[in-house]
């Protein structure tokens, strides 16, 4: 079978601040080399700056890479159209109270994708809306309301479904969880669990709970200064961590509520 | 359903109703908005409202004060000029240039200065770094000194004196505009409108415009202001109108020798540009008010 | 650090550049009849930019001087009220901002706004005829035209009155300094209106802005009085901001002093150019151009680079640029 999303030494680079004659490239990201199935959860973890964030946002197509390639079934991002791109790769943003645009009723803000990358008539979208909230669990009612009307889960669930309304393959969710209490989060996972029993859509995880990526995840990625230093499954980075930030970063595990 | 549909009347309230709910409870900025309305029918419909023609001299009355000083009278409300002619009727055709020039150069500016501002921030390179250094260059210039040297390319009068005006304040605008625009590309809802494939029209539409609401009215207040001032500035420089039309800097200009036989023609022209530019002000202040509040 | 000053210097650089260009069309246009149809205007605009360079700018039509040289006596008469009016207006206007930034909301955060905004609606030109016909002013004897009474002769050696004046003591002893200021207060007054009400808005702003951030709440929990905070955290980040911004108001305070000298008749770079404009001598507009804008420029530039050094924030983003 082959991979889902390959990534292919993929490398991000600054013009960093630089004296009058020096080259002054510096290396934020790369060389970057990892393919996830479909179906599979991967999670990323590593310390703050690791460069977690600029991997996924260069996947998500946020910011450009600046070699590299990523594949998508065997299709490379690069050459794609932009609306395939948008119909194969989705991000959930970390903050909904910042990411979701505080001037436009839910309503709009999930049909934007489906209007621009996609041909369906105003019917057939608005259908399709209302099973996008309904597979992340919340009322149509909702269609009219302004994000912030809603409480913090339900502005999760509406940028949840603005990653799913275009049925994509690769789902990416850089941290959503920071910004909740863990039962409140917990119950933002189970939605993201749910969707990927039913669509069985890839996903990306950036987390700082070990006991959650313990819980969900697949495959684990671990990165520092820029490259990854361990990539295995979850049983064999959890019982025979290699390397030592690894180690670390287990040990910083927080007592599981769930008991 | 689990809400009720009363409630939901009352609650799903777009964001601009909202602001404007909140103004309307600002009675200081509302009864500005009417003066300020007020203002705007005077311009339009000056012809009709003076009771004699702004040029009619009355050799009867000469240099009259206004009618609640002494010797005044209440054939002219507000006194008369040394050949005779109605101070009133005098005001408002001045105010008529002057106001309708600053409002028509204020949406041109407004106009203009949004589609170049808003292409400039959202291309990058040479065109936008071209246009950055044009502006950096236009905006080390005076503006007076620009209008002085556009009234001299072209010869005084009024429609070039706008000209000058509106090219003087332009940069200034486009400028403000630039900058809010470019502070909002970092917005995650914008990065996240990108994202969805949104072309750059949409994404002004919707992600960027209305969420600099309040930038943009303190950007054309600030624009209407400098540009009555401008325009008054250069009537009463001599650049601006030429007789017979009459403008309210001109006005000053012409009456400056009698200052001391009948100091009210240089004193009502000048509270009139005062009055107008404090009920605008406080227009768009009761707005940003209205605007600050509603996004919080 | 030598990258931004490699940046400001390219950026002085091509803005220079481009006013030479604009002061060179008001050139080429102010003697059209004179240029020669088939002579390329590339080589005309550096032969202009030769002349410029080497002081020759052209003799005016007025006085039979260089218009370099009564374009700098004009522009530092000029500058010499823009200070002053800086001066009164910092001392009023920083104090008033302060206050209003910090009760804001407050009866006397409208009031001070409320003034401020009278002080913007006000024309200059029309200030300046009203303080020449108040009566208080004709009983105090104040100047209400020139620069300074001509029975004073000063030799010019900066340019600046108040000081050659001073400079000249051993002629006139204090005589001629005092006149020379009398001379400028009015004039100062009529602009200060302006500058005064701008500072006072960008200092309110810039003052609640800091208020709202989280370290001065922290500061309230700490136990300090509110002048403990406003003397050590409130006013050092707050003031650092104000002055990029009141350096893009340059132009337009340039502006309304011109205006200003106009109605008082003082001999700045407003008389000059009215005077030369009036007398068909289009030339001086280009060196207005050179000399006003290219102060304006020069001085942007210093300010950019002093910020750098003073304020931690902007050599922050100096770094973080990519």
């Amino acid at each position: 079978m082959t991979a889902l999303l390959r990534i292919d030494n993929l490398y991000k680079q600054y013009k960093g601040s630089k004296f009058f004659l020096s080259s002054g490239f510096r290396n934020a990201v790369g060389p970057i080399n990892f393919t996830l199935e479909k179906g599979k959860i991967l999670t990323i973890i590593g310390e703050n700056g690791s460069g977690k964030s600029t991997l996924v946002q260069m996947i998500a197509g946020v910011i450009p890479s600046t070699s590299g390639d990523i594949y998508i079934n065997d299709h490379a991002l690069a050459t794609m159209t932009r609306q395939d791109r948008c119909k194969s790769v989705r991000m959930i943003f970390q903050n909904p109270k910042v990411s979701l645009n505080p001037k436009m009723t839910i309503g709009k803000i999930l049909s934007a994708p489906l209007e621009l990358n996609t041909d369906l008539t105003a019917a057939q979208r608005k259908q399709q809306i209302i099973a996008t909230l309904e597979l992340v669990g919340l009322l149509p009612d909702y269609l009219q309301f302004y994000p912030n009307m809603l409480s913090a889960v339900q502005q999760h669930q509406v940028a949840i479904a603005r990653a799913m309304v275009l049925n994509p393959d690769v789902v990416i969710a850089d941290s959503i969880l920071s910004t909740l209490d863990i039962s409140l989060g917990f119950k933002i996972v189970n939605i993201l669990l749910k969707i990927q029993e039913k669509k069985g859509v890839s996903f990306i995880f950036i987390s700082h709970h070990m006991n959650l990526v313990r819980h969900i995840s697949d495959q684990i990625i671990v990165m520092q200064k820029g490259i990854i230093v361990e990539n295995n499954t979850t049983d064999n980075i959890f019982n025979s961590p290699q390397k030592m930030i690894t180690k670390n970063l287990l040990k910083s595990q927080q007592p599981d509520y769930r008991k | 359903m689990l809400i009720n549909n009363e409630f939901n009347e009352q609650k799903i309230q777009s964001p601009l109703h909202y602001i404007w709910s909140i103004f309307l409870k600002n009675n200081f900025a509302v009864f500005a908005m009417w003066v300020g309305i007020g203002l705007i029918l005077i311009s339009l419909f000056a012809d009709v409202i003076v009771l004699y023609s702004p040029f009619l001299q009355d050799p009867e009355h000469l240099l009259s004060a206004p009618y609640w000083i002494e010797g005044g009278t209440t054939e002219h409300l507000f006194g008369t000029d040394d050949l005779g002619r109605d101070t009133l009727a005098r005001l408002i055709k001045g105010f008529q240039f002057t106001f309708g020039g600053a409002l028509v150069i204020t949406c041109a500016i407004t106009f203009v200065g949004a589609i170049i501002g808003s292409t400039a921030a959202l291309t990058r390179g040479l065109k936008a770094s071209v246009l950055h250094h044009l502006l950096d260059a236009l905006l080390t210039i005076p503006t007076l000194l620009i209008a002085f040297i556009l009234i001299v390319l072209f010869d005084p009068s009024y429609q070039n004196a706008l000209i000058a005006v509106s090219l003087s304040l332009l940069p200034q605008f486009i400028r403000g505009i630039y900058n809010t625009i470019d502070s909002q590309l970092n917005k995650q809802y914008v990065v996240a409108l990108q994202l969805d494939g949104a072309t750059n029209i949409r994404l002004l539409r919707f992600g960027i415009y209305p969420n600099i609401l309040e930038p943009i009215v303190t950007l054309v207040n600030r624009i209407f202001t400098m540009a009555i001032l401008e325009i008054a500035t250069l009537g009463f420089l001599g650049f601006g109108t030429q007789s017979p039309d009459i403008e309210l800097g001109k006005l000053i200009a012409d009456s400056i020798d009698l200052s001391y036989l009948s100091p009210w023609l240089i004193i009502l022209p000048g509270l009139l540009i005062f009055i107008i530019i404090m009920v605008v002000n406080i227009f768009t202040e009761g707005l940003r008010h209205a605007i600050i509040q509603g996004e919080d | 650090m030598l990258n931004y000053l490699f940046r400001r210097l390219n950026l002085l650089l091509i803005t220079a550049l481009i006013l030479s260009i604009i002061a060179f069309i008001i050139s080429l246009w102010s003697n059209q009849a004179r240029t020669v149809q088939d002579v390329n205007v590339f080589i005309l605009y550096l032969d202009y930019m030769g002349n410029i360079l080497q002081g020759q700018w052209g003799i005016s039509l007025i006085n039979q001087k260089s218009h370099m040289q009564n374009g700098l006596i004009a522009f530092s008469s000029t500058l010499e009220l823009c200070l002053v009016a800086l001066l009164t207006s910092v001392i009023i206007g920083i104090p008033l901002g302060i206050f209003s930034g910090i009760y804001r909301n407050g009866i006397l955060d409208y009031t001070i706004m409320s003034i401020a905004l009278i002080g913007l609606a006000l024309p200059a030109f029309w200030l300046a005829i009203m303080l020449i016909m108040l009566p208080i002013t004709f009983d105090m004897g104040l100047p209400v035209d020139g620069n300074i009474s001509p029975i004073y002769d000063i030799p010019m050696i900066t340019g600046f009155q108040l000081i050659d004046s001073l400079l000249a003591s051993d002629l006139y002893n204090l005589a001629a300094f005092v006149d020379r200021l009398t001379h400028l207060i009015l004039p100062s007054v009529v602009l200060s209106f302006f500058l005064t009400s701008e500072i006072i808005r960008l200092t309110r702003y810039s003052i609640s802005q800091v208020m709202k951030s989280n370290y001065i709440k922290a500061a309230n929990t700490k136990g300090l009085t509110v002048i403990q905070i406003v003397f050590r955290h409130v006013l050092k980040n707050a003031l650092p901001p104000i002055i990029p911004q009141l350096r893009l108001q340059l132009n337009t305070i340039i502006s309304i002093a011109m205006t200003v000298e106009i109605v008082f008749d003082a001999q700045g770079s407003g008389v000059w150019l009215l005077t030369s404009i009036k007398a068909g001598d289009y030339l001086a507009l280009s060196a207005a151009v050179i000399i006003i804008s290219g102060f304006i420029l020069l001085s942007s530039i210093v300010i950019d680079i002093l910020q750098m050094f003073i304020s931690p924030t902007t050599r922050k983003m100096l770094y973080a640029d990519k």
